[in-house]
């Protein structure tokens, strides 16, 4: 599966990029993207709307499956004791400030984080501002909005680092650069396990690119029409889940038709042979 | 799925949602004490949470997570016309709880709702009101577990305590409690009431374990059958759905054998049987969150509203049991469900 970041800031960004050696796709033009294999990163800049549009930006351009993970991570403003500053806390609800809607992140992972709700405000609070709260940013809801039409729920996750304390004075890249680095390891441990978890609990069924390629042959071959490629599909989903989980040498048993008798004549024998 | 990802699942029930005017409730209190150590997360409406896309289903089945609500209106459900063992009351259902512990493959709620994860109405008493409101002057008959099965969290619950005490001072109201439970412990401690039908719902041990996960083997049901109709319960056993897969012929005709040796099926209220089927409306969902199960690859035949096997396939079965469904039929009264 992918597994994508989205970072509001260079400077939340920069520690993942070098753990993880990542190199910037010079051919995105809307946002920064890096990748390295299976991994994404991707700056939006500040704000929900921004976060919105890099999430959707970027998982239209490189996500195939709704099991791939993305974790929204960056620095939260907080103001409760239940949160120390440098503690990274995973988000078990969102509430946009400007909408009032919910969002809830379905949490199925076993983890070891805090679990905390934001608040997500499209400007910077401070202590003295009369709504403030006790974790907030400026991201998660515009995050969840944009991944939840690709993405499976449980797989989309939101770890913030709890940091300025909403101190009005705003926040130094030094301190965003100096606690992000300190929670990279631990938040790509647990994107590894996110990872194997999403892996390991697909319940879709999915052909292997080789089997699909080998199958696109075929049904060329045979010149099939929809609905007998469908037929012939499920047959072979059947197949699969009654424990038969390679797809049978179909080539060597149909011949290249030319006509509609020919191809119903191979498509009778075809579906006998799977049944 | 493999065991290795059973490392990183969470524990059932670690995030309870509980609506905001769920507060309100007593019951809201005594069910987050019960699991003290759940992330309690407040919803201002429990449908922000039940309801949205792109849940991952099959996965919540897993380790389903709790959402207490409160509910508003529609606390009873007019049913059909006529309910069969019951043809002179009026027929409701409705849903106290929604989702259960078990997972079948062929749960009609798979093709309903977009979420696994289990609802509890905690206004109980609001549906009381409901039920004597709708049942003066007349009886009526309702299965209370129509989205869930709820024996099983009797433990949890206590619904069907609650519901015992209403049917005791409401002889009118007649309930169903349908269950593949073996916890025949929640029933021992009432005394039989005869308004009240205990509805089991039997499986051949192959169908159980592959297509009715997390639910107890045949042979715990039949026990908890057994016990119950000695207290003088009154029993219904449900062999529905049969699922038509293959070799189904010779998995069922061994199971009806095995009914009709380890139950006495002339003491039961009656026997319902019925072949999967399911609303049309709900068949579509049903199948793109099923695809792993055999039980979906079948010759489906749409008729009227529902999806069910080919007649030809179910005479083919017919055919085979019939020697059986006979002596059931001897036995006690028999119901084909349509
Ligand atoms: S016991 Fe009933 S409600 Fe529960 S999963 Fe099975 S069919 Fe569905």
């Amino acid at each position: 599966m992918n597994i994508f970041f989205i970072c509001a800031l260079r400077a939340e960004a920069k520690p993942f990029i070098e753990a993880l050696n990542l190199k910037k796709l010079l051919d995105q033009r809307a946002f920064d993207v890096y990748k390295r294999n299976n991994f994404f990163l991707c700056i939006s800049g500040i704000g929900k709307v921004k976060a919105a549009a890099a999430t959707a930006y970027v998982l239209t351009a490189f996500s195939k499956n709704a099991g791939d993970i993305l974790i929204n991570c960056g620095v939260a403003g907080y103001n409760t004791p239940l949160i120390s500053k440098g503690e990274t806390v995973l988000i078990n609800k969102i509430t946009d400030q400007d909408t009032f809607k919910e969002f809830f992140p379905n949490i199925i992972i076993s983890h070891s984080y805090k679990e905390h709700e934001i608040h997500t405000f499209s400007k910077a609070v401070s202590l003295s501002s009369p709504e403030k709260k006790e974790f907030v940013d400026m991201e998660s809801s515009g995050v969840y909005i944009a991944a939840s039409r690709f993405l499976y729920l449980n797989n989309i996750y939101f770890l913030k680092v709890a940091l300025d304390n909403l101190s009005p004075e705003g926040i130094k890249e030094e301190s965003i650069l100096s606690v992000m680095s300190e929670n990279v390891n631990s938040i790509l441990n647990f994107a590894e396990s996110a990872d194997l978890l999403s892996q390991n609990t697909s319940f879709e069924f999915n052909f292997s690119q080789e089997d699909e390629r080998k199958l696109s042959e075929l049904f060329e071959k045979m010149k099939l029409t929809k609905s007998m490629k469908d037929k012939v599909i499920l047959l072979l989903k059947k197949r699969y889940v009654y424990g038969k989980k390679t797809l049978p040498d179909m080539q060597n048993i149909i011949f290249p038709v030319t006509n509609k008798d020919e191809r119903k004549k191979e498509f009778d024998k075809l579906i006998e042979y799977l049944s | 799925m493999t065991s290795l990802s059973n490392i990183y699942l969470k524990k059932p029930f670690s995030h309870i949602y509980v609506e905001n005017q769920a507060f309100k409730y007593d019951e809201t209190y005594r069910i987050t004490n019960f699991f003290k150590n759940s992330q309690l997360i407040e919803v201002s409406d429990y449908r922000n949470v039940f309801n949205s896309h792109n849940q991952n289903f099959n996965l919540q089945k897993k380790t389903p997570d709790l959402i207490l609500a409160v509910k508003k209106d529609n606390f009873l459900y007019k049913g059909s016309d006529l309910c069969h063992g019951y043809e002179n009351m009026d027929f409701y259902y409705l849903t106290n709880m929604i989702n259960c512990l078990y997972d079948c493959d062929y749960c009609f709620i798979r093709g309903m709702y977009t979420s696994a994860n289990i609802v509890y109405f905690v206004n109980t008493n609001d549906f009381f009101d409901a039920v004597a409101e709708e049942a003066l002057g007349k009886d009526v008959f309702i299965p209370i577990s129509y989205e869930s099965d709820l024996l099983v969290m009797e433990s949890i619950f206590r619904i069907f305590a609650r519901w015992y005490s209403f049917c005791v001072e409401n002889s009118n109201v007649n309930i169903e409690v349908r269950t593949k439970s073996s916890c025949i412990n929640v029933i021992k401690k009432y005394r039989p009431v005869k308004n009240i039908l205990l509805s089991w719902t039997l499986s051949p041990d192959l169908i159980i374990s592959s297509y009715e996960k997390k639910s107890p083997p045949l042979q715990k049901r039949i026990k908890a059958v057994n016990q119950a109709l000695e207290a003088g319960w009154k029993v219904r056993l449900s062999f529905d759905p049969i699922l038509l897969i293959d070799d189904a012929e010779k998995i069922y005709t061994s199971f009806f054998n095995q009914i009709l040796s380890e139950i006495p099926v002339d003491f039961l209220f009656d026997l319902n049987i019925g072949f999967f089927r399911m609303p049309t409306t709900y068949f579509r969902e049903f199948k793109s969150k099923t695809q792993f199960s055999p039980v979906l690859y079948s010759d489906w035949e749409y008729s009227g509203d529902h999806v069910t096997y080919s007649s030809d396939r179910k005479e083919k079965f017919m055919k085979s049991a019939e020697p059986y469904l006979k002596e059931f039929s001897r036995l006690t009264k028999v119901l084909y469900m349509v």
